[in-house]
């Protein structure tokens, strides 16, 4: 039935276009049986897919069947034309191609002595919020205009706050952190490296530590550096060591207990260094510093989270790691537990009770047992899932708020047996690579193209929404 | 456009994609070889096209006696005549079981090989956090060697990944050239002389076009696209070698390559075509002259009867005065 009102449908379609538009829009057709004819009759003889597929095959051939003819013909101009035009069509096919950073993953945080927001846009712009009579506003912004991109978190610190951008010209890639004043955001001063900076950054003992990526083509080898910088009195803004590292670092640096680093590279190295170590090392000798480092099988792409002592991570081939830290250190290696999900975790696992929450990048969720690193539970969103998830919970209630890159944030439930079942979303057609801020009733979501969604956290409504680039509310 | 994309993705970037991360596996963790490797798999999917390919260029150029047969047959070239040459033409082709579209078909096949190889080459080695969010989506979830990111893309000190342009010193240079230099001779390897004039003019310039613009556009690739695009017309030369029965080429006034007789057809060919170029510049030469001389007859008739249409009003009008 279905398939017979189709073929009328079409056949019908066909006719009104022959009576009613093709004497106005073409002036005649050069083939014997005209295209509309034909697709009459294959729609009617060989049903509609099979004849909507051969007609529409029929108005392609026709119409590139008169450059053929022409170009057979030798006409010397002509098939220059042809080629002309191909050529051209491949160079716009190519300069399509968009691999310039996009930015935006940088989180929301807030300053928890004042109602202040810190977030650094897709525009390489930190800025500072705060809300005037229940209205978000942008107090200061640094820079003023456009400065690359970010993908950095600020960090605040007592009256200042952290940023890290970075731009590229061609090949060379420079990165810039700095300090604001909190106040005025102010310059307090600010550091030019030569690398591109997409992690986060970290201070420990009023140093701060900055992942490089490889850029300085010199260094031939694909190996990076932690950069070091003083944030002390006298020496503010200084650089005083770059520790190399094998691979890079794609994650950032990571702290655990009270004074110590610990990176993951692309070439599968694991270092961790003490801070106040580090700080008085003489002559580059980093390596006395060095709790303790290993070289894995597989590129590291996750975050390195230390939780009651036990040290986790994944790697590429969707291997995720639980060891003890002092296994660790005394190379008991045979002790690492792994588990094996063949699908990348990119962002931080969430800790609750004795479980762990594994967030893949395809949108499973495994709920791996903190000792043994054996999955209990598994379920799946199916949505690509990137910046880092975090849990709301209510006397009764506890809730994933996960956010997904094209499906806004997706609320999974954790109590009993609807553990797993998707309970709605905040919706936004944003993509989004940051994770979500509770505040009170409200929750706040850095979009990838500069935007801060302020939802209800009870009624999921959008209460507002702020265009960080342009300084206004959104369209 | 998220349909077209969707499709694009399906059925070129990610079999791209794959088939050069697994190639990459295998091949001991080396870039340049599975890029190299991947260009003969290519080539060996396509050998069945080159054949025909060869085979309609032979037929279209056994046809050309005839074409200038029809072309003789309508000298004028207003619009019934140019229909009456196409339609004469198109049914010699049919009957020859020549298609037109043939010759252009290795061009639109390979077109979007080289954007999606151009895509798939910078996709694989990702240099910001979307591209590497990006990539685990074209893989397959059967694809074990994506545990193999990220790929060592050096390449006999070349970044295959880089743009050409960015390469150490000499390749940046030698690379556009040896692409363009294997361009030019996979086109002198496929081109037998021909007997039309103006076809051949024709060839000459595509024969000199191609390999320039595509020496102009290496500079702009990812090296890995240029290491495709070499090996792909390197291949090219021996499949159209044997395929084409060992036809010798004419570099700079000397033949290289072919066997004794294939040699000796194409030294007859050449010797054919110059005398039938003097013919027909003979005979051009004396139909431009007649075609001159009866221009001239009709300009100086249309000038004496403007003539003659003045000379009666002065006339009358000096007769009036």
């Amino acid at each position: 039935m279905i398939h017979k009102s189709l073929i009328n449908a079409s056949l019908k379609s066909i006719i009104f276009y022959k009576r009613a538009m093709s004497p106005y829009v073409s002036g005649q057709c050069n083939f014997s049986i005209t295209c509309s004819e034909y697709a009459q009759k294959t729609i009617s003889s060989k049903g509609i897919i099979k004849g909507l597929f051969l007609s529409l095959a029929r108005i392609i051939i026709c119409s590139i069947y008169p450059i053929i003819k022409r170009f057979n013909l030798s006409n010397k101009k002509i098939s220059l034309k042809v080629f002309l035009f191909f050529s051209l069509l491949f160079i716009i096919c190519i300069s399509c191609t968009n691999f310039s950073p996009q930015g935006g993953w940088s989180n929301v945080v807030k300053d928890t002595d004042q109602e202040e927001y810190y977030v650094i846009s897709d525009e390489g712009r930190l800025f500072q919020i705060q809300f005037n009579d229940q209205i978000p506003m942008i107090n200061w912004s640094y820079p003023e205009e456009e400065n690359g991109t970010s993908y950095s978190t600020p960090i605040i610190r007592q009256n200042s706050v952290i940023g890290a951008t970075y731009k590229c010209k061609g090949q060379t890639c420079t990165g810039d952190i700095f300090e604001l004043d909190k106040v005025s955001g102010d310059v307090l001063w600010k550091k030019t490296i030569p690398s591109k900076i997409n992690s986060n950054l970290i201070v420990i003992n009023d140093t701060l530590f900055v992942a490089s990526l490889n850029n300085e083509k010199e260094d031939k080898i694909n190996n990076a550096s932690i950069y070091m910088i003083s944030l002390k009195k006298g020496a503010v803004g200084e650089i005083i060591g770059k520790i190399p590292t094998e691979g890079e670092m794609w994650t950032g640096v990571h702290s655990y207990g009270e004074k110590n680093i610990i990176v993951g590279t692309m070439k599968g190295m694991i270092y961790s260094y003490n801070v106040d170590e580090l700080l008085s090392v003489k002559d580059k000798k980093y390596s006395e510093a060095l709790i303790f480092s290993h070289k894995f099988p597989h590129a590291i792409n996750s975050p390195l989270v230390v939780h009651n002592k036990r040290l986790f991570f994944a790697d590429i081939a969707g291997n995720f790691y639980s060891i003890n830290l002092e296994d660790f250190k005394n190379n008991q290696l045979d002790k690492i537990k792994i588990l094996t999900t063949n699908e990348w975790i990119i962002n931080n696992p969430i800790f609750l009770n004795d479980e762990v929450y594994l967030f893949t990048l395809n949108g499973d969720i495994y709920v791996v047992d903190f000792d043994t690193n054996e999955v209990k539970d598994k379920f799946s969103i199916d949505k690509i899932v990137v910046g880092d998830p975090i849990i709301l919970s209510d006397a009764s209630d506890q809730e994933f708020l996960i956010p997904t890159e094209k499906n806004g944030i997706e609320i999974v439930s954790n109590n009993g047996f609807e553990r797993g079942s998707s309970l709605g979303n905040y919706p936004t057609d944003k993509k989004l690579y940051s994770a979500p801020l509770i505040n009170g009733r409200t929750l706040l979501i850095h979009t990838e193209d500069g935007e801060i969604l302020f939802f209800n956290i009870k009624s999921r409504d959008l209460i507002y929404c702020l265009d960080l680039n342009k300084g206004s509310v959104c369209d | 456009m998220s349909f077209i994309s969707l499709i694009w993705n399906s059925i070129i970037m990610k079999p791209m994609i794959n088939s050069l991360s697994l190639l990459y596996d295998l091949l001991g963790d080396s870039f340049g070889l599975s890029i190299i490797s991947f260009t003969i798999l290519i080539r060996l999917i396509m050998i069945p096209l080159t054949i025909r390919q060869t085979k309609q260029m032979k037929k279209m150029q056994e046809l050309q006696p005839k074409l200038q047969a029809i072309q003789k047959k309508y000298p004028k070239k207003d619009v019934q005549n140019r229909q009456k040459m196409q339609q004469e033409t198109m049914a010699l082709y049919r009957e020859a079981g020549v298609n037109p579209i043939g010759c252009l078909g290795p061009l639109i096949i390979q077109m979007p090989i080289w954007i999606g190889l151009y895509r798939a080459i910078l996709k694989t080695s990702p240099s910001t956090p979307e591209g590497f969010v990006d990539l685990s989506k074209y893989f397959y979830s059967w694809n074990a060697s994506i545990s193999k990111i990220p790929f060592n893309s050096d390449f006999i000190g070349i970044d295959l990944v880089d743009f050409v342009q960015y390469a150490p010193t000499p390749w940046q240079f030698v690379l556009p050239i040896i692409v363009g230099a294997s361009m030019y001779l996979q086109q002198k390897f496929s081109m037998s002389p021909n007997t039309d004039p103006r076809q051949q003019q024709t060839q000459q310039m595509m024969l000199w076009m191609m390999p320039i613009m595509f020496a102009i556009f290496t500079w702009q690739f990812p090296a890995g696209l240029a290491v495709y695009i070499l090996f792909s017309n390197l291949i090219g030369i021996l499949i159209q070698y044997y395929i084409g029965g060992k036809q010798p080429i004419m570099l700079f006034g000397k033949l290289y390559f072919g066997t004794t007789n294939s040699r000796d057809e194409y030294l007859n060919k050449i010797a054919e075509n110059k005398k039938n170029n003097e013919q027909t510049n003979k005979q051009t030469i004396i139909k431009e002259d007649s075609n001159g001389t009866e221009d001239i007859q009709r300009k100086n008739s249309r000038r004496s009867n403007r003539r003659g249409s003045k000379n009666p009003r002065n006339r009358s009008r000096k007769s009036r005065n």
